[in-house]
């Protein structure tokens, strides 16, 4: 999916740009591509682990300004935790197994989340 | 036989059991045992019994022995009362006198040094089957003070020392408390909220500057994110024991050495 956002970069993150000589948009992209629950559960001590966290943490704080179907996080989240085989010894064919199932349950809340949506739409019709 | 009988009785009311979660909360937040407990008993005061203004400290120290007393719901009458039971409604009358709605501006320090002196002379006259000695030991070497407001509290509801005590210990927990955090659930418990306070350094007179061990660096650093590494378990009791099981880990490795 292709997107033109606008931004306000900050003075501090456009003066590190600026320092590494590093594009804001090369940098943006980088950390839009390293978040996911896929990889950050599959493998939660990978390197690419902090965009994920940087989410995470977004949601744990501002959560209330947004509208999530809890049932549904709580249903999906349970599932995700449940289909994940990650332990500490988990070796890299393990991870990527792990990242396939929970790639399966992400798509299915997707899913679900769509459908609720369509239906609250066609039924106000 | 009967002698260990009887010395098991004596050890029973006089011996605190010191639960493990309190251990663990402690030594998260680098507190002595001793002096919380201490904290705890300086601030339950006779007169927050009878005046409910809230008094930061004060107040959730008495609930905690309200609470304690309701939920067992023994309703015998003190025999301790009893035996002085004039002096007892004289002074109990001489409470209510400070507390009534005309001194409302005074300021509750006030309020309870003026109520000291009637609290003295239960003290004086009451008789202490509960309460004999002043002094709780928690092992050999440390203990703690027991104030007349703590002893006449136990005496008039029949209870040792120690059961306000554990009670008190007992409703902490901070495994619990995060869990319910993380999650955003409304966490009632008021003695929590005054466990939280005194590791913030209410009541205490030590200055909480700590030098930190490697092993407890890492354990902060984790215990802060936490809460989002453990963003997808929803359930409370779940997070409880996940959190449990690592606050429970540190309390080893801190006391192993």
């Amino acid at each position: 999916m292709q997107t033109t956002i606008t931004l306000n970069l900050s003075e501090d993150f456009s003066a590190l740009c600026c320092i590494y000589q590093i594009k804001p948009d090369v940098f943006l992209q980088t950390l839009a591509d390293q978040i996911s629950f896929p990889s950050y559960y599959s493998n939660p001590m990978g390197n690419d682990r902090w965009a994920t966290f940087c989410f995470l943490n977004f949601v744990q704080e501002e959560e209330p300004k947004y509208q999530v179907d809890r049932v549904l996080e709580e249903r999906f989240l349970h599932e995700l935790d449940a289909v994940n085989d990650y332990n500490i010894y988990a070796s890299p064919t393990e991870m990527e197994k792990s990242k396939i199932k929970i790639t399966e349950v992400m798509n299915k809340w997707l899913k679900e989340v769509l459908s609720n949506r369509s239906s609250y739409i066609i039924k106000n019709l | 036989m009967y002698i260990i009988k009887y010395s098991m009785k004596t050890v029973n009311h006089q011996h605190i059991a010191i639960p493990l979660e309190f251990n663990v909360a402690c030594t998260i937040y680098k507190l002595s045992v001793v002096e919380v407990l201490q904290v705890f008993i300086n601030h339950v005061k006779l007169y927050n019994l009878i005046d409910k203004t809230y008094d930061e400290g004060f107040s959730e120290a008495i609930h905690a022995i309200i609470f304690y007393v309701r939920a067992k719901e023994q309703r015998c009458r003190s025999k301790a009362i009893n035996k002085c039971e004039d002096t007892f409604n004289n002074c109990f009358h001489q409470l209510y006198t400070i507390a009534e709605p005309k001194n409302s501006e005074l300021l509750m320090v006030k309020k309870r040094e003026y109520a000291e002196h009637a609290i003295a002379t239960i003290f004086e006259a009451i008789e202490r089957p509960y309460t004999s000695s002043d002094k709780i030991y928690l092992d050999e070497y440390s203990y703690l003070k027991l104030s007349p407001d703590f002893c006449i509290l136990c005496e008039i509801y029949n209870c040792y020392p120690k059961e306000y005590l554990e009670y008190f210990m007992g409703s902490i927990s901070l495994a619990d408390a995060h869990a319910h955090k993380g999650l955003k659930l409304r966490y009632n418990n008021f003695v929590f909220d005054f466990f939280k306070k005194i590791a913030t350094g209410f009541g205490r007179d030590s200055p909480s500057v700590h030098e930190l061990s490697e092993e407890e660096l890492d354990f902060y650093d984790l215990m802060a994110e936490l809460p989002l590494k453990l963003y997808h378990i929803r359930g409370v009791e779940e997070r409880f024991l996940l959190l449990q099981k690592v606050y429970h880990l540190h309390y080893k490795t801190m006391n192993k050495h």
